[in-house]
C-alpha cells in the first residue's frame, strides 16, 4: 500500500493504525514535509521512502511504486494520507484484481458513500468525469480518487509524468492508451472539517486543467 | 538625432561595451556574450538608423518598419515562449527523476533492517540527524 504524504504528520498516525489491521506491506512516501509526518511513520514501523524537496502528490506516488516495483509487488494499492480513506475497502480492491477482472481498478465514492461532500466538489468531480470520457472513453463515475489497485505489470507501463494532482487524470488516459481492463468498485470517503482543511481547493481544478493542456502542448 | 536615439543608443552601446569588457576579462562564455553582443548591435543600428526596417519591409512586401518588427514580434514570441516552457518542464522532470533517485537509494525508514544499511535523506534544512534509524 503506497501512501504519498505530505505534511500529514497529524493525521497520518490514525491512517496507519487502520492499516495495521491487515497483512500489507505499507510505503510511506514523504513528500518533503517539514513537519513530523516522515517521523510518525517510521514510529508506525512501515517502510518509509523521503523526497528532499516537495515534488507533488504524483511524484511521489511514482517514487512509492518504483519501490514497490523493485521489491517484487504484483499488487499494489495506492491510498491517501488524509484520513478520506478506508482500510476496508482495500480487500475489495484486492479480490477484484485476484479475480484477474482488471489490472487497475479504481474506488468509485459515487457507487458507495461520500456523506458530507461539499456540492461545488461533487460538481467538479462530474466534470472531471464527463471531461475523461470524453478524452479518453472510459465509462467511470469517479476520477480523482486515490484508492486504486493495481497490478504489478499495470504499474509498470503507467509511467505517469505528472508531478502534481493532475497525475490521476494521466494514469486514466495512460489505460485508456495502453488498453489495460479498468473497472470500478464502490469505496467510501470520509469528509470532516479536518480533511476538507487541508484537502485540494476546487481551484486546483483549474491547474490541473492547465496542467493537461501543457502535457498536451509539448508532448 | 533625436532624444530617443541619444538615449536608447547611449544604452545599447553602453550594453554592447560591458559585454566587451565581460568578453575581455573571460567572465563570460565567449559564444553567448557573442550573441548578446549581436542582440545589442542589432538594436543600436535598428535606432540609429531607423529607416533600415523600412526598407526591409519594403523588400518583403509588409509595408511600414513598424510592422515588420510586429510580425516578427509575433512569429518570435510563440517560439521562444515554447522553447522555454519545454526547457522548465525538462528540469522539473530531471529534478523529480533526481529526487526520486536519491529516496529510492536511501529510504528513510526501513523495519528489519540494520542500523548501518540505512541512511536517511533528510528535506533541505533539516538534518539528517532529527529522523530515527531502522
Amino acid at each position: 500500500v503506497i501512501i504519498p504524504a505530505f505534511n500529514e504528520g497529524q493525521r497520518l498516525s490514525a491512517v496507519l493504525q487502520g492499516l495495521a489491521t491487515h497483512p500489507w506491506q505499507v510505503v510511506v512516501v514523504d513528500d518533503g514535509s517539514t513537519d513530523e509526518t516522515a517521523r510518525v511513520a517510521a514510529g508506525a514501523g512501515v517502510i518509509v521512502l523521503r523526497h528532499l524537496i516537495n515534488r507533488g502528490q504524483g511524484a511521489a506516488l511514482r517514487t512509492g511504486l518504483e519501490y514497490a516495483l523493485m521489491h517484487g509487488a504484483t499488487q499494489i494499492v495506492t491510498f491517501d494520507a488524509d484520513g478520506q480513506h478506508s482500510a476496508d475497502d482495500i480487500p475489495r480492491l484486492l479480490q477484484t484484481l485476484q479475480r484477474d477482472e482488471a489490472e487497475l481498478v479504481l474506488g468509485s465514492r459515487f457507487l458507495g458513500t461520500a456523506p458530507g461532500i461539499p456540492w461545488h466538489r461533487r460538481c467538479l468531480l462530474r466534470m472531471a468525469v464527463l471531461l475523461t470520457r470524453l478524452t479518453t472513453g472510459l465509462r467511470l463515475t469517479d476520477t480523482h480518487n486515490g484508492l486504486r489497485a493495481m497490478t504489478g505489470p499495470a504499474a509498470a507501463k503507467l509511467r505517469f509524468s505528472e508531478d502534481g494532482m493532475a497525475h490521476a487524470s494521466q494514469i486514466l488516459s495512460l489505460a485508456a492508451r495502453l488498453k489495460l481492463r479498468v473497472c470500478e468498485v464502490p469505496c467510501s470517503v470520509r469528509y470532516t472539517e479536518q480533511t476538507l482543511s487541508k484537502g485540494q481547493r476546487s481551484s486546483a481544478a483549474f491547474r490541473i486543467l492547465g496542467r493537461l493542456a501543457i502535457a498536451r502542448l509539448l508532448r | 538625432m533625436t532624444l530617443f536615439q541619444f538615449l536608447f543608443g547611449g544604452l545599447m552601446l553602453g550594453l554592447v561595451l560591458v559585454e566587451l569588457t565581460l568578453q575581455l576579462s573571460g567572465r563570460t562564455r565567449r559564444t553567448v556574450s557573442c550573441l548578446r553582443s549581436s542582440v545589442w548591435l542589432l538594436a543600436l543600428f535598428l535606432i540609429l538608423v531607423p529607416d533600415a526596417t523600412n526598407r526591409v519591409a519594403g523588400w518583403l512586401s509588409i509595408g511600414r518598419g513598424a510592422d515588420a518588427l510586429l510580425y516578427c514580434t509575433a512569429v518570435g514570441f510563440p517560439i521562444g515562449f515554447f522553447y522555454l516552457l519545454h526547457a522548465v518542464e525538462r528540469q522539473r522532470e530531471q529534478i523529480t527523476l533526481l529526487v526520486r533517485s536519491i529516496a529510492l537509494q536511501r529510504p528513510y525508514f526501513q523495519p528489519n533492517q540494520p542500523a548501518s544499511h540505512t541512511t536517511s535523506a533528510a528535506p533541505l534544512g533539516q538534518s539528517h540527524n532529527d529522523g530515527p534509524r531502522a
